[in-house]
């Protein structure tokens, strides 16, 4: 038991961080980053990866509920912070480490609950088997013509799941669907971005893309009385998001390093210069371009059809292009380069700029693979801690066409 | 001569093997930035008591054995690897087809991680587990032909005598392309560095994604092993294996060992992830012409010897 | 006397393993219940110093089934694999002719006065095995490798849904079009 003790003491000293981002909560996040980096804490890339979660911003009711089935997916030791400004990060940080630390609450937590994520739900993305239609037409589940014998359909499947529907697929052939929500939390994903998709194997054939109500708060990117080079810090984030699901942490930890410091003070000579480097390092590398190239294309033209404005539309390509638009606006506003409208764009035809990124999201990741569909999102990174898209995207009442 | 070594060299094998695991572990947290090599010295040690002493998670009607099993796997089949490798003059296993052992246990991970993926019941990990396959289905023939090119050099599939074979001449010299294919799939089978796609963040964490704890612990701990074993492999394979000067010969296994690891750890951070489906192509029209070319020329060269 | 255990064990294995395909309820544990019935066979042939024979057993199975799991899963009608399901068609017939030729084959073995060994091993059986199949049968082997590559290249093309009009268009001078663009951009 000594030991037991020992070892959890040992191990709180690097927990890994899961941040749980809630619209308007983006300086709480970059507090928790820049402080994590420091301390050298890794970052997890889900609940079941993590020790420590950081719920950055004030969530809503339904952020609410999605934070606590994130922490039901927690595995013990675990520990819990809100973080609601930058300020109180370090002070929280400290907490998180002591609640680690302190093994008989940690005894009592594990105690008292059924084995972690005994709900089914992979936290990361709650997936909701009851969600699967049961209203299959007898003639569907025809087993002599699928040659696997006498399969009994009135047994209790295990865990109270339903069956999976079927539909066709790409290929012409008739193949199960499975309903999938990603969002609200995801690391590296839009905070607040709800992408509700229809499966099957993991190419997406549906997709539904809405914002879950957010805070109160206006995009503190675009907060015209913040920093000054919070345009230049606004796209090396978009960027180093990209970076990390791309699976270049160096370079992603290169870029929110440069965004921190942008932030702490824009005028520092040797900034512009590094961030022209990562550009040429990103643009250099072979490997991101075979990983992200073809992928999600999006004409200049039909982005302006679709009401895009601003990098993703300047851009005029695909997820590799728009990742080296981040990267060169960024530069561009370093050096003084005043750019129109939000770092997202601007307000076309009553749509924010981040609604109509919303909006756009389902044309570009119907026929993606799962990961491709992530990149794709993550590469045009809307901001939902805008006051009016939280407003007017309303969850659409029953996503039932699946 | 390469002998037989006695049965007590087995867990001191099995010690190397986890030895170089820490040592690759600790390696990759110098590497990341921002940490001195003294504080990556404790990170290994940190992450294995947090997931030893972290609770292990569960999912809906998971299929315990099949999950269970295929984390185990991973070390298992490293192990398995190390025990046919020659270390100078001894070896565990002499066997007569080394080459072939290799490659029969690292298609054992085929089945390995995607029962992994599968046994979660969870749609992240089993997209990983797909991933890996399609990326098995990509690499397996240029490992293949890879191996095959020093065992047609040496006129043997036993690693003894590709070992000998090399004395003057290390086949890395005269198979360059072979070298590279091989180094490449050593990564594609450990799932690391740009081949890290089916565990990659861009799905959560894939295979990994349900995992916690002494599981998560196992499949961490089995990628650093076949790094290990696939470094170890490469020695008597491409680097004359214990040839060198001054040092015994086991030292000389062991010290190029630990460069070839340094090389394939030290990948994870120069390159982006390249998906699977992008590197079918590349391993298809690329890889396998690139690697048959390198065959023929070892063919003329041991046809112009005899 | 350890051989002899391992033989044993391996050759239960093989066959309690292979009944389990039947037994298990789930797709995905019935089919790598195939694949460890499959690696004790290859494990028993390696106790037969059949070294390149047993470890290519190994090597090809755990790949078919890693493969054959997920073809299986694909068409099946639940996905999971979750339904309780059994793997029996016409279960009295099948039971029959299973259990009677491994009866028949088992007599066979124990049965048949096996005669006594002339001449010794080889030295490298393998090299043995690679002159048997190749040696004198080098042009057989010549003719049926292109026949059986032409009959895979062809029944994929036979089976793919689109062509290189559908990918290049028209007249061959698009760039491809494809649902999910390979690496190199062709």
């Amino acid at each position: 038991m000594a030991l037991t003790e020992r070892l959890v003491r040992f191990a709180a000293g690097r927990p890994h961080l899961l941040l749980v981002e809630c619209p308007g909560g983006t300086p709480a996040r970059l507090a928790a980053e820049r402080h994590a980096r420091a301390r050298g804490w890794p970052r997890a890339d889900g609940p079941a990866d993590a020790d420590v979660l950081a719920v950055c911003g004030a969530p809503s009711t339904e952020l609410a509920a999605a934070v606590e089935l994130t922490w039901d997916a927690v595995a013990g030791p675990r520990s819990r912070i809100s973080l609601r400004g930058g300020e109180d990060v370090p002070d929280a940080l400290e907490r998180a480490v002591a609640a680690l630390r302190d093994v008989p609450a940690q005894r009592l937590d594990a105690a008292g609950r059924t084995p972690p994520d005994a709900g089914g739900d992979t936290g990361a993305a709650e997936m909701d088997h009851g969600d699967m239609n049961m209203d299959d037409p007898p003639g569907d589940m025809d087993h002599a013509e699928m040659g696997h014998g006498d399969m009994d359909m009135d047994m209790d499947l295990p865990g109270g799941l339903a069956m999976a529907d079927r539909a066709p697929d790409r290929d012409g052939l008739r193949l199960d669907i499975l309903h999938l929500q990603l969002g609200p939390f995801l690391p590296a994903w839009p905070a607040g971005l709800v992408v509700d998709v229809t499966l099957q194997g993991d190419v997406v054939q549906e997709a539904y893309a809405y914002g879950w109500a957010a805070s109160t708060a206006s995009s503190w990117w675009d907060d015209a009385a913040g920093p000054p080079g919070r345009r230049a810090a606004a796209h090396l984030d978009s960027a180093a998001r990209l970076l990390q699901l791309a699976g270049w942490s160096a370079a992603a930890y290169t870029a929110r390093t440069l965004r921190d410091s942008v932030l702490d003070d824009a005028s520092t000579p040797g900034t512009a210069a590094q961030v022209a480097r990562l550009g040429a390092k990103v643009r250099r590398s072979r490997s991101l371009r075979w990983g992200l190239r073809d992928l999600g294309a999006l004409p200049a033209e039909r982005a302006v059809q679709l009401g895009i404005s601003g990098p993703a539309q300047r851009a005029d390509g695909d997820v590799h292009d728009r990742l080296l638009q981040w990267l060169t606006e960024a530069w561009a506003a370093l050096n003084g380069a005043a750019g129109r409208g939000g770092t997202r764009g601007e307000q076309v035809g009553g749509r924010t700029a981040s609604q109509a990124l919303i909006a756009a999201i389902p044309r570009l990741v119907i026929g993606q693979e799962l990961a491709g569909a992530r990149l794709i999102i993550a590469s045009l990174d809307p901001d939902l801690a805008d006051r009016d898209v939280a407003d007017t995207i309303a969850k659409p009442a029953v996503a039932q066409h699946g | 001569m390469v002998e037989q070594a006695p049965a007590w060299a087995a867990p001191l094998a099995l010690g190397l093997l986890l030895a170089l695991c820490v040592a690759a572990a600790t390696f990759d947290a110098a590497l990341a930035a921002g940490r001195g090599l003294a504080g990556a010295l404790r990170v290994p040690w940190q992450e294995a008591a947090r997931l030893v002493v972290q609770q292990r998670r569960t999912t809906v009607a998971n299929d315990p054995l099949l999950w269970r099993t295929g984390g185990v796997s991973l070390l298992v089949v490293a192990a398995l690897m190390v025990a046919v490798v020659p270390w100078g003059d001894w070896t565990l296993l002499d066997s007569a087809v080394g080459v072939v052992w290799f490659n029969a246990m690292d298609v054992l991970l085929w089945a390995a991680v995607w029962i992994t993926g599968w046994g979660a019941n969870s749609a992240w990990p089993l997209v990983g587990a797909h991933r890996f396959l399609a990326q098995a289905l990509s690499y397996e023939l240029l490992l293949m032909f890879a191996l095959i090119s020093p065992a047609l050099g040496a006129g043997s599939l036993r690693l003894a005598d590709v070992q000998a074979e090399q004395a003057g001449l290390w086949f890395v010299v005269t198979m360059p392309v072979a070298f590279v294919v091989f180094c490449v799939c050593v990564l594609a089978f450990s799932l690391w560095g740009p081949f890290a796609a089916p565990i990659g963040a861009d799905l959560g964490g894939g295979v990994l994604a349900e995992s916690s704890g002494v599981d998560r612990l196992l499949v961490l701990l089995g990628r650093y092993a076949l790094l290990v074993a696939g470094a170890a492999f490469a020695v008597p394979l491409f680097l004359g294996g214990g040839e060198g000067p001054l040092l015994p010969a086991v030292l000389w296994s062991v010290v190029k060992t630990v460069l070839v690891l340094g090389l394939l750890v030290a990948c994870r951070r120069r390159f982006a992830l390249l998906r699977p489906e992008r590197f079918a192509e590349l391993a298809w029209v690329v890889g396998i012409p690139l690697v048959l070319l390198q065959i023929l020329v070892v063919s003329l060269l041991v046809l112009g010897r005899s | 006397m350890v051989v002899d255990a391992l033989f044993w064990l391996l050759a239960l294995t093989a066959v309690a393993s292979g009944f389990a395909v039947f037994r298990v309820s789930s797709m995905a544990r019935a089919t790598f219940a195939l694949a460890v019935s499959f690696v004790a066979v290859g494990a028993v042939m390696l106790l037969l110093d059949l070294d390149y024979l047993g470890l290519i057993t190994v090597l090809m199975m755990v790949m078919e089934m890693s493969i054959m799991a997920v073809f299986m899963i694909m068409y099946m009608m639940n996905p999971g694999g979750l339904m309780p399901m059994s793997m029996y068609h016409n279960k009295a017939g099948a039971m029959t002719v299973a259990v009677g030729s491994f009866v028949v084959l088992a007599a066979g073995a124990l049965l048949v006065p096996w005669p006594e060994r002339e001449g010794v091993a080889p030295a490298d059986i393998t090299l043995q095995l690679g002159e048997g199949i190749m040696g004198s049968k080098m042009l057989v082997m010549l003719t049926i490798s292109p026949v059986l590559f032409a009959t895979i290249v062809g029944s994929l093309v036979l089976a793919a849904p689109r062509g290189r009009y559908d990918r290049f268009g028209d007249d061959l001078d698009q760039p491809a079009s494809d649902p999910v663009p390979g690496g190199l951009g062709r």
